[in-house]
């Protein structure tokens, strides 16, 4: 079983994604900051992180830098940006471009569906 | 009584200017002495009155050519023959004639020959004793002399000219030195038209408009005018002439008595021009003015001052003060308080005030109120300045309690300008930036007819007297100029030439730069405005000198003060026009804005972060709806599953609202990205397209898309064109009922590329065109047919056509089209909009719209 970490703040988005992506057959693990989400990350190992970007404590954009700078397995985990921050897309758009790896999605134009195919896409399941 | 040339001394006879006179005129006729005069072949050329009373004839029978001299005495007639003959010298002698009834006449003749051209003429004076000879030479030596005086010491130019081409034969010395002529005998060489440009000012030929006057005068018996008159061989000067016809037996000549006016036109001019500019400035602004004079009546008010207190024209037509304040206190939370106010304003006559006043439906209106008083500190009257400062107000106080309230909320990530929204305050110093129009201070044409009729006296009586007009000219320029220093916007006017003539106090303050260092040069020289830093500067001066409309630099500009110092400003710029509509110059109004401009700034950041807050709610409702509907937790009875329909379907739509909001605060902060690339525009269009394929199928729509050849590709950002198209597209689709038609169409003309969508549908309603690209606006048709729309889109559309500097226009209805029972109905709309075939410029920015 593929295991996703959600790092999402909000209460009910992380809820409503869990309970999909439980459903889909992935094991989730969730954090609810950028702090909480470095940790679990560490612990859990998992083989992709949805990753929110404005969040408190730690926006999502601080973690993946600490994330891809930490360790091998940091640098090379898959991570699908999933949000509604519009604020500094400039400046987004730099960090995501010079880091690679990531997919950034904006949660209002995706459906759960789609987020889960690109999910399986990514880990090549399909 | 015609007066002959060649009558009494030498210098009479040499004098034009007699033959104009009535004096003279008077003095032949007034002369209590008969005289008469005699051509060389002692035919009798002219009489006097006296004479004719002597004669037995009514003096009031115009007989000069019915009377001929009968001498008793035969011989007496070879006498005077013989005395023509001598010249010079007077003579007397006693001799009789033979009067109307037959009687004898016997008189002392006392007569002078005077040698006049090629012809000889006699003097003849019929007297009846010796001393009174005497006296009558004496009298007319005096008379000779007075007219002499006024010809030589006139300051106006009197000449005549002599058919059949109307040449010069004389002039006094005014004459030469006024057409800069050397001698008499170089201005008898020449004609009027050598002192005269090719054209006069109304594009006739000189030569020929002058042959026109002449013929007149000499058809009229005289002809007064204006003339634009050339030194000899030197400059132009405008000039009022005064041609007398003067009848000399059966020959015709003509004075000309001309005044040189260009001082006076000149001068004129300059106020006429001055007092058009300061009425245009007072146009330019915004504010509601009245003005009162020293007795509180109503002198006049500006359209603004009608409108804010929404005035019906029958009661400003009344000009009542009392109506007016009437009507005004009834609209008021407070009157009394307000009628206090003016009663204590109109007491104390040099008294300012500025204060806040509410009206009973919610607004707030700024008044101040000054004296005006002119140079000599005489008090003229009272302006009322009245602004709507509802918004500064109540703007600001909502949006500092909503940001307070949210602060908490959004402390993690409120930018910083939100919290120094805080700090601003309302500032009243900031109320005397506009002023609009006051129209009826002075009428034109009041003012057009009384100079023509004051210049018609003056030149009648040759004495002219404009001091009485240039009082009246005097006074409203001083009222107006009053009301423009007491204000504290900065205003500057520029003439056609780009000069800098006109630059008040307030400018000196914003600008940094003195009066005197600014005067005479070109505006570019030390003004600095530009909408932002990668605008051209001052394009708004220059558009209006080229175009004679009024400008804007719009919602980003700013002014670089003298030491560097860049301050947010609003502004505008009016053309001046003259009575003919000929352009003059323009005058340029602006203020500070840098209160304002914080406002706004704080409203888009707060409207910004709102909408963004709203969209994480809305994205994750979408996606529990989501999974209810896809049946993956049980599946939904119908009706269960229709709500949940419905409710995704407002999800959407409140997705889509919000998404919008974000990008006019966007295009307001004027911070998007605007990256071009090169693309094929037909194919941009056919991929656009594409993507409405299923929903025009859904309600049997047909469409056309039509490319001219050749088409350049074109630098655009594909994501701002496609949230153009994506508009007009969604909105043509919209509003076009089932089985309609849609057509796409691209062509270019010299500078632009310009797209059109057309459609056959519900059309736009006339009362509603002026107002579509107002924000939230919704025509009534519109709303019948889809109550889910939001009333930005078009807004936002033409503010993204605008950041690349195109234009977006329609026209509606297209066709006119009729029903079963034949009556027309309107269909269709085409909005149209342009991109420069230059393509779009690049532009960096922090984010990007939201398609």
């Amino acid at each position: 079983m593929k295991k996703l970490l959600i790092v999402e703040d909000e209460v009910s988005a992380r809820k409503a994604m869990t309970e999909k992506f439980t459903r889909d057959g992935f094991e989730v693990e969730t954090a609810a900051n950028g702090e909480e989400g470095l940790t679990q990350a560490t612990k859990f190992q998992p083989d992709l992180i949805l990753l929110d970007i404005i969040m408190p404590r730690m926006d999502g954009l601080t973690m993946l830098q600490k994330l891809r700078a930490e360790n091998e397995w940091g640098k090379n985990v898959p991570v699908i940006i999933l949000t509604n921050m519009t604020l500094d897309d400039k400046e987004k758009m730099k960090l995501v471009g010079s880091l690679g790896h990531e997919e950034y999605l904006i949660k209002a134009d995706w459906k759960l569906a789609d987020v889960a195919i690109k999910i399986k896409q990514t880990l090549k399941m399909e | 009584m015609i007066l002959p040339e060649n009558s009494i001394g030498k210098n009479i006879i040499n004098h034009p200017f007699v033959w104009s006179s009535e004096i003279a005129s008077a003095v032949f006729d007034l002369f209590p002495y008969p005289i008469g005069i005699v051509a060389d072949d002692t035919s009798l050329i002219y009489v006097n009155k006296a004479l004719l009373r002597a004669f037995g004839y009514n003096e009031n029978s115009d007989v000069s050519d019915d009377i001929f001299l009968t001498y008793s005495n035969p011989n007496d007639r070879l006498e005077i023959s013989k005395i023509l003959k001598e010249k010079g010298e007077v003579v007397n002698f006693q001799t009789s004639f033979v009067r109307k009834n037959g009687d004898e006449y016997k008189t002392f003749l006392n007569a002078k020959s005077v040698r006049i051209g090629e012809k000889d003429h006699i003097l003849l004076m019929i007297l009846v004793g010796s001393d009174d000879v005497k006296m009558a030479w004496e009298d007319l030596r005096i008379k000779d002399q007075e007219i002499s005086a006024i010809y030589k010491n006139s300051s106006d130019a009197i000449m005549r000219l002599a058919p059949p081409d109307w040449k010069f034969t004389g002039g006094n010395d005014t004459a030469f030195k006024m057409f800069n002529i050397a001698d008499e005998s170089e201005f008898t060489s020449i004609g009027p038209w050598n002192l005269s440009p090719q054209y006069q000012p109304d594009g006739k030929l000189s030569s020929e408009k002058a042959k026109e006057m002449i013929e007149k005068a000499v058809h009229d018996g005289s002809n007064i005018f204006e003339w634009t008159h050339k030194k000899y061989n030197g400059e132009d000067f405008s000039a009022m002439v005064f041609l007398t016809r003067i009848n000399r037996g059966k020959d015709v000549s003509l004075q000309a008595v001309v005044r040189d006016i260009s001082a006076e036109k000149k001068a004129e001019q300059e106020k006429s021009f001055r007092i058009l500019l300061l009425k245009t400035v007072l146009e330019s602004s915004m504010d509601g003015i009245l003005v009162v004079d020293e007795n509180s009546k109503v002198v006049s008010c500006n359209h603004n001052f009608t409108q804010i207190w929404s005035i019906p024209e029958d009661v400003l037509a009344t000009k009542s003060d009392e109506l007016l304040l009437n009507y005004v206190s009834e609209k008021l939370e407070n009157p009394d308080e307000f009628r206090v106010k003016v009663k204590e304003l109109y007491e104390n006559k040099a008294k300012k005030s500025r204060d806040d006043i509410s009206l009973k439906d919610g607004r707030i209106f700024e008044r101040y109120s000054s004296p005006l008083i002119d140079e000599n500190n005489k008090y003229l009257g009272r302006v009322w300045y009245f602004r709507d400062v509802t918004k500064e107000r109540g703007k600001l106080y909502s949006l500092l309690n909503f940001a307070e309230s949210t602060k908490k909320k959004l402390s993690a990530y409120t930018p910083l300008s939100v919290i120094e929204a805080s700090n601003i305050e309302t500032s009243k110093d900031t109320f005397d930036s506009t002023v609009v129009a006051i129209d009826n201070i002075i009428s034109y044409h009041n003012l057009e007819d009384s100079r023509t009729e004051a210049m018609r006296k003056a030149m009648v009586s040759i004495l002219s007297d404009l001091s009485l007009e240039k009082k009246n000219l005097e006074e409203s320029k001083n009222k107006i100029e009053a009301i423009i220093t007491s204000i504290a916007d900065g205003i500057f006017v520029v003439n056609m030439a780009g000069e800098v003539i006109f630059f008040n106090p307030a400018a000196e303050n914003l600008t940094g730069w003195s009066k005197s260092e600014v005067l005479g040069k070109h505006f570019s020289e030390t003004m600095y405005f530009c909408s932002d830093e990668h605008s051209e500067r001052n394009s708004f001066i220059k558009l209006t000198l080229e175009n004679g409309l009024t400008e804007k630099l719009g919602f980003h500009a700013s002014l670089r003060k003298k030491d560097g110092v860049i301050i947010p400003i609003s502004d505008s710029i009016s053309p001046i026009k003259n009575l003919e509509g000929k352009m003059q110059g323009a005058v340029i109004v602006f203020s500070d804005a840098t209160a304002e401009r914080k406002i706004d700034s704080a409203k888009s950041e707060f409207v910004m972060l709102a909408s963004h807050q709203l969209r994480t709610p809305i994205s994750t409702s979408a996606w529990f709806l989501e999974m209810l509907l896809s049946g993956e937790v049980g599946e939904l009875n119908e009706k269960q599953k229709d709500y949940a329909q419905e409710l995704f379907h407002s999800n959407r739509r409140m997705w889509s609202i919000v998404s919008m909001l974000l990008n006019i605060s966007r295009i307001e902060m004027g911070t998007f990205i605007i990256s071009p690339e090169i693309y094929e525009i037909k194919n941009v269009i056919d991929e656009i397209l594409s993507s409405y394929r299923l929903s025009f199928e859904k309600k049997n729509l047909s469409y056309e898309v039509t490319v001219e050849e050749n088409l350049p590709s074109i630098n655009i950002d594909k994501k701002l064109f496609n949230i153009v198209m994506d508009n007009l597209l969604s909105n043509s689709s919209d509003y076009t009922p089932e089985n309609g038609k849609i057509i796409v169409s691209v062509k270019k003309d010299d500078q632009n590329l310009i797209i059109d969508v057309t459609d056959n549908g519900i059309g736009i309603p006339k009362k509603d065109q002026s107002k579509i690209f107002t924000k939230l606006f919704r025509s009534d048709n519109a709303k019948e047919i889809d109550s889910d729309g939001t009333g930005i889109g078009l807004n936002m559309t033409k503010s993204v056509v605008e950041s690349w500097n195109g234009k977006l226009g329609f026209t509606s209805p297209v066709t006119m089209r009729k029903d079963e029972k034949g009556k027309e109905y309107p269909v269709g709309t085409s909005f149209f909009f342009s991109i420069p075939l230059s393509g779009m410029i690049k532009k960096e920015g922090s984010v990007e719209l939201l398609s």
